[in-house]
């Protein structure tokens, strides 16, 4: 193991150096949700300000921190000072701030979020690991995400990287099952099955090949918690990959990632690059018996890819669609040899249990949920962004103090994405554990949180679910197939306020054939949307139903549009958007809308509220409120 | 071990589906993706069941049973789910007649299925009365559907030959993929796009002609619905009677069963369960055959060459002009053809009649050249198929299994499946080519080189290039085994390639098995001495023949300078020959008797249906001409036939012209740098090309018509039917074009029924392009 403590040494010296540096060194988040937000821009605008100034700084691309509301996020160490971190920058700002910073060492302006750093250094700047999104986290997963280079593995390696991975060959495959059965913890795609079970099962199964697969099939609408590790941190997951191949005794791995992470896939095969050079892949990695190879399957973009069996048959090259276990992928997998899937999060939780070791992890989280949780915290929320705290913390606690609430009240959350289940205010003091989400009707999921404030129309939101699950459902089962189709049909009646209320019956026994019926989890899941939001909300489909009223004011069918003429100064803004010249009247005098003509595209409603002079005399209302 | 099912306890296999359990005892759960030949799907969710300790509603037939499992099969609530899922299914599916009150008086009225172009009902369904799910609904008794009917509103898809497909009827049980990947190997149809809008067929719209469909016809067979159905039986309905026979279309003589209807042949399909058998016929035997049978082209009277033209007559004038003729003819100056399509027991008759009767030695068939001899005299060697896949590696050479020897090709394919190296020698792509591990094309005009260079290196341990270093390699791993196709025989060099494959046979060890396009020809060459077809040729030109008697064969392109020419067939003969005398004869399923394979094994073919009024079989002719010419006392009844047919039969083979080659093969050159096929047509019976009996066998095997590479083509920016001018060095000709994958780059092939090729050898080096009216 002498070269691997060489290298960690090496690459310790050079962490070392970047963190007394000298030289200025400007960090900028560049994963794709940075990148979205302007990141590329504001590293160009960066790039010329050091140079118009012939200032001199290093600047260092890293993942995402996970607070998107902030993004761009950009830090600056310099002067010996902590590293000070700036959000919401665009490119004006960041020339401002670095022109204030690097050349007048004045680091304050309106954009400064906190200093990194444990002590309390500047006296007068707040940490930034203080702030409310912050503060309650719990990082493990993300510990490096944001933090360090992602392209570079010496940034890894002087963070403890492959550490884990080091430890795990000293011990015996067995004992590294042993240990990760030990921590408890399960898998982080959904389920909650056991991992070190898993590994066991796949262990115990005899067979000279044997395959493991990393999911990145992070498929759900709202979800990113995957790419931004991947793209924060690759060698996380890589170095769990390479832990559980061990332990289970596969000499070829794959990773199953959508083709629409391009920055993900690439720095993933960049890490990849970097590990054959350094000996942790290849033949005899850290020159143990231990030889490992890993590929690189890009998805199609098929929801129903995340299903284990769906996933093998896609990388076999057949058509992505699931068939019935058992045989487990652990006795028949890939190729019918045993396979072990793990998801991304699973994996690039392992370093760290066999870092630290089981005892350490247990202490995060409660009983039989140990650990913690990514979630992507999106919606109607103040503090967008991905997080991660223990299991057991309750729905409230994320959404109201680490989210920071709604705008509006609140009025129901989507756990575990599109197969997930709405789960309402009354039941927010639910621990995050995936018995209790079951038990509410929904899933853990692999982590999407979606905050719905009363905007939202529920019965919309099943909807759209629905139709996501029947638009990605592969055809094979019937249920699924045309189970979900006549669901959708009668959400969308109801939404069109041509529902009766023997649809509900209808819709529910529905929902239970294709939960019972389906034959993988895609069809299995489906129907929680409804269910639950049946069961929590059923006033609101009835008023959809019985008073064609859209208490959230959604539906497009159940609304209308109305000028207020009081209001309405006549300065024809939306009459010039209009796309079906419903609004109409003379400049200075109230406009006329023609509800016969509206098609309720919102335009003139958005263009009173931000453009015109008066604002919000455009109202939208449910028909029945008139 | 023991399970207990509704709780009974009963013994179970280990590695058997619950479903497999339930068929053995009578226990009936309803399904429709379940297949006995396919693997477990779990897709139409009917056979859930209730098993003790597991979760949910597992499925009857994608779950083993284990020792002491107790699963329930009936219980009130998986009846009522079954019932909920099957309206589920029927909510996609036109069934509007399966709850329809007055379903079953209006069946009752209806004497014959509508034809439409869309299917709404089961009474405008090809499938009516036949079909798996009007089974399970009648089982399960829906007389409602509680949700809204969708019509996918699909346009049926009729284009591509032999099937149509009306996907708005597919209950998307997948068994049609299934077969064609697990069970045919060929994997042309997949499920493609997804949700509400999925659908079944070969990826990229392709139709399934460009996709390399073999027609086999698997996928309709198994079909439940009347999704898939077969373009000539889908409005006959449930077929009458199913006869054991065996197809006429090769050498192999596949077993089959035909499927007949108020004396007509409808259909014929692979032996076993007619619903669920996937076969191993090739799109000839499964749909070639009622098309030959009820074929319009067929001439069912006699005909007479009057000075005015072409006229009907009757029986009794046709024998009495025959037998002017005959009686008046010096033996030796009468020449006689046989098919090699004909029966043991039609061919016994025509050489009692030849021989006795007319006393002629003059019998050959127009198939015996010197090549096929030869040919023929290496399948002395010949293996079985079953040992093709017991070998260690195996080695095809010239075979184009698109849509023949389906036995043959699947046999390879199940073999390479194995992971036994499977090398492939030729220009075509075939259904086995994605299964070979090498696939070598031989320098065009270079064959005879290419195989005594493997020769050489085994005799003399010549060093040889690198490709075929590959085959010798697979040589050296004996035991090998090479299939050999007939197009081999078209080759100007065949001769000299096929002496050195028989030295490479000598000297390696190697099995072979020989492709015979023919229905009977061991038959032919064991019960008569034939004369080789050139010789009789010869005395033609020297107007030694007076009088010609053809049977079911028509060697000549133009008519021969003969007096007299008597054709007896059941199809009439190119025009150009103008025989005097037609004699229409009774076809395959019309007539009992005898064909024999290679391999020495008789195989029985059955008359399924009654021959129309005015045509007689072959015995029956000879027997009322030999009564007419005085010879009352030979009979030509099936039991004296029989006799005549000896206990052992050996292929006799006429003496072979040992004279080498003598046109020289000329090689690609810059200003012809394609290279031209040319093939006789082996799709055959009785001389008859089904090109151009059968619609679609046109369509996927055309006749004079140039089958280029796609890519080829669009070099000189051509399309599928255009013409095209292609020339070589003596000859340009112009013929139409399709473009097919199946060719491979740099060659094209030309498929005629004509005696002769127009072009001065094969390969052939040619240029082409398009041809500008």
């Amino acid at each position: 193991m002498n070269k691997f403590e060489k290298l960690v040494e090496k690459s310790k010296k050079q962490w070392d150096n970047i963190n007394n540096s000298k030289t200025p060194i400007i960090y900028l988040g560049t994963a794709s949700c940075g990148k979205a937000a302007g990141a590329d821009e504001v590293k160009e605008a960066i790039l010329a300000t050091l140079k118009k100034h012939k200032l001199f700084a290093r600047l260092i691309e890293v993942g995402c921190i996970g607070t998107c509301y902030l993004e761009p996020l950009m830090d600056i160490s310099a002067f010996g000072n902590p590293r000070i971190s700036y959000g919401n920058v665009d490119a004006e700002w960041a020339k401002k701030i670095i022109e204030k910073y690097l050349l007048e060492k004045d680091y304050h302006n309106l954009k400064l979020l906190g200093y990194f750093g444990k002590n309390n250094f500047l006296d007068d700047v707040p940490r930034f690991f203080d702030q409310p999104m912050l503060k309650l986290q719990v990082r493990i997963v993300l510990k490096n995400c944001g933090f360090i280079d992602p392209e570079s593995i010496e940034h890894y390696l002087a963070n403890d990287g492959y550490q884990g991975l080091k430890n795990a060959l000293e011990m015996s495959p067995e004992d590294v099952i042993k240990e990760v059965i030990e921590s408890g913890i399960r898998g982080r795609g959904g389920a909650g099955f056991p991992t070190g079970k898993k590994w066991k099962f796949c262990r115990d199964t005899k067979s000279k090949i044997k395959y493991l697969i990393c999911n990145a099939d992070e498929g759900d609408p709202g979800a990113f918690m995957n790419r931004s590790l991947l793209e924060g941190d690759p060698h996380s997951v890589l170095e769990g990959i390479l832990i559980a191949a061990y332990a289970i005794g596969a000499s070829e791995g794959y990773i199953y990632i959508r083709a629409e992470y391009p920055l993900a896939i690439q720095r993933l095969k960049k890490a990849v690059k970097q590990m054959k050079k350094y000996n942790l892949l290849g033949n005899n990695i850290l020159d143990s018996d231990f030889s490992f190879e890993i590929k690189f399957k890009e998805g199609a973009g098929a929801f129903v890819c995340g299903e284990e069996t769906a996933l093998i048959a896609s990388i076999e090259g057949k058509r992505g669609m699931p068939r019935t276990r058992p045989p487990f992928p652990a006795i028949s997998g890939l190729q019918g040899k045993p396979t072990t899937i793990n998801n991304v999060e699973t994996l690039g939780t392992i370093p760290h249990i066999l870092r630290n070791g089981s005892s350490w992890f247990k202490q995060f989280g409660v009983e039989n949920n140990y650990g913690t949780k990514t979630f992507s915290l999106v919606g109607k929320i103040r503090r967008t962004g991905l997080i991660e705290v223990p299991l057991g913390t309750s729905l409230r606690k994320i959404i109201f103090d680490i989210g920071g609430g709604t705008l509006k009240p609140f009025k129901a959350v989507q756990t575990g994405g599109p197969s997930g289940g709405c789960i309402p205010e009354e039941l927010l003091n639910t621990p995050v554990t995936y018995e209790s989400l079951a038990a509410a009707g929904s899933i853990m999921g692999s982590g999407g949180l979606i905050v719905m404030d009363k905007d939202t129309c529920v019965v919309d939101v099943a909807r759209y679910f629905l139709d996501f699950c029947q638009k990605e459902s592969c055809g094979k089962c019937t249920p699924c197939r045309v189970g979900t189709r006549h669901m959708v049909e009668l959400l969308e009646k109801i939404c069109r306020g041509e529902g009766e209320i023997e649809d509900l019956t209808k819709l529910e026994s529905l929902a239970n054939i294709v939960r019972a019926t389906s034959l993988c989890g895609l069809g299995q899941t489906a129907p929680n949307p409804v269910l639950t939001t049946l069961r929590y909300f059923r006033p609101e489909y009835v008023e959809h139903i019985e008073h064609l009223y859209c208490p959230a004011v959604v539906c497009r069918a159940l609304i209308e549009y109305i000028v207020i003429p009081e209001k309405c100064t006549g300065c024809q803004r939306c009459v010039s958007v209009c796309p079906t010249g419903a609004i109409t009247g003379p400049r200075s005098e109230p406009h006329n809308l023609d509800a016969s003509k509206c098609i309720k595209c919102r335009a003139c409603y958005e263009v009173c509220r931000f453009d015109a002079i008066a604002g919000n005399a455009i109202i939208i209302k449910s028909r029945e409120e008139k | 071990m023991k399970i207990t099912i509704d709780n009974k306890t009963v013994e179970a296999k280990k590695g058997k589906t619950i479903l497999d359990i339930t068929q053995e005892n009578d226990i009936y759960i309803p399904h429709l993706c379940f297949h006995p030949e396919l693997s477990p799907y779990g897709g139409c969710r009917l056979c859930i069941v209730e098993v003790d300790g597991m979760k949910g509603y597992p499925t009857a037939c994608t779950t083993q049973v284990e020792e002491g499992m107790t699963i329930r099969t009936h219980t009130k609530i998986l009846q009522e789910m079954r019932k909920e899922i099957l309206q589920l299914i029927l909510s996609e599916h036109p069934s509007a007649c399966l709850i329809c009150d007055e379903a079953e008086e209006c069946s009752d009225y209806q004497g014959t299925i509508r034809k439409v172009g869309f299917t709404t009902g089961c009474r405008w369904c090809p499938k009516d009365k036949d079909c798996e799910l009007q089974e399970v609904v009648e089982y399960l008794k829906i007389d409602e559907i509680e949700f809204p009917v969708y019509y996918r509103d699909i346009p049926v898809e009729k284009n591509d030959p032999f099937f149509d497909r009306d996907y708005n009827l597919c209950i998307y049980c997948g068994r049609c993929v299934r077969i064609c990947q697990e069970h045919r190997k060929s994997s042309v149809i997949s499920l493609n796009k997804r949700g509400r809008y999925s659908t079944i067929g070969p990826a990229f719209n392709q139709s399934h002609l460009e996709a390399n469909c073999e027609f086999c016809g698997a996928c309709v067979s198994v079909c439940p619905t009347g999704a898939l159905s077969e373009k000539t039986r889908k409005w006959s309905g449930v077929p009458e009677k199913y006869h054991p026979s065996i197809c006429p279309l090769c050498g192999l003589n596949c077993d089959i069963q035909v499927l007949t209807k108020e004396n007509k042949v409808i259909g014929a399909l692979p032996p076993g369960d007619p619903h669920l058998t996937g076969g191993e016929l090739c799109v000839k035997g499964r749909f070639c055959l009622s098309e030959l049978v009820n074929n319009p082209d067929r001439i069912l009277e006699p005909q007479y060459q009057f000075p005015e033209g072409l006229g009907f007559i009757t029986w009794d004038e046709a024998f009495q002009k025959a037998s002017d003729k005959l009686k008046k003819a010096d033996g030796n100056k009468v020449a006689v053809y046989l098919s090699p399509d004909l029966t043991l027991e039609e061919i016994v008759a025509a050489k009692r009649f030849f021989e006795q009767v007319i006393q002629t030695k003059n019998i050959t068939s127009s198939i015996v050249t010197n090549n096929l001899i030869h040919y023929i005299s290496l399948s002395e060697k010949s293996i079985q198929i079953e040992k093709t896949e017991k070998s260690n590696s195996i080695i095809s050479l010239f075979l184009n299994g698109n849509y023949n020897y389906a036995p043959v090709t699947l046999a390879i394919k199940r073999a390479a499946e194995k992971g036994i190296p499977y090398l492939q020698i030729g220009w075509i792509n075939d259904t086995t080519s994605r299964f070979a591990s090498y696939h070598i094309t031989p320098e065009a005009g270079k064959e005879k080189e290419f195989f005594k260079e493997i020769v050489e290196s085994f005799e003399k341990g010549k060093e040889v290039s690198p490709e075929i270093s590959e085959v010798v390699k697979l040589f050296k791993d004996s035991p090998t085994t090479i299939i050999l196709g007939p197009t081999i025989l078209d080759l100007t060099e065949a001769k000299e390639i096929l002496g050195n494959i028989e030295k490479i046979i000598k000297l390696t060890g190697a099995k072979l098995f020989v492709l015979d396009p023919y229905g009977n020809l061991p038959g032919l060459l064991s019960l008569v001495d034939l004369k080789p077809h050139q010789d009789i040729l010869e005395k033609i030109s020297k107007g030694k023949i007076d009088i010609l008697y053809l049977i079911g064969d028509s060697p000549f392109k133009e008519r021969p300078n003969v007096n007299f020419i008597i054709h007896q067939s059941p199809f009439p003969p190119s025009e150009k020959i103008q025989p005097d005398l037609f004699l229409p004869t009774a076809t395959w399923g019309e007539i009992s008797g005898t064909y024999v394979t290679l391999a020495g094994k008789r195989n029985k073919l059955k008359a399924v249906v009654k021959s129309p009024e005015k045509v007689l079989t072959n015995p029956e002719i000879f027997s009322k001409l030999a009564k007419k010419l005085g010879k009352k006392e030979l009979k030509f009844n099936k039991i004296e036939l029989s006799k005549l047919i000896p206990k052992k039969l050996t292929v006799k083979l006429p003496e072979v012209n040992s004279k080498p080659t003598e046109i020289t093969i000329q090689t690609k050159t810059k200003a012809f740098p394609y290279t031209l096929i040319q093939e006789k047509n082996t799709h055959t019976y009785m001389d008859m090309s089904l090109s151009k009996l059968i619609e679609g066998m046109r369509e996927i095997e055309p006749e004079e018509t140039l089958i280029i590479n796609p890519i080829d083509a669009s070099k000189f920016d051509i399309q599928n039917g255009d013409q095209v001018l292609i020339k070589s060095h003596k000859n340009s000709m112009t013929y139409p074009v399709v473009l097919r994958k199946t060719i491979s780059p740099g060659f094209i092939r030309l498929i005629t029924s004509n005696k002769t090729f127009e072009f001065e050898t094969n390969p052939c080096p040619v240029r082409f392009r398009r041809y500008n009216v």
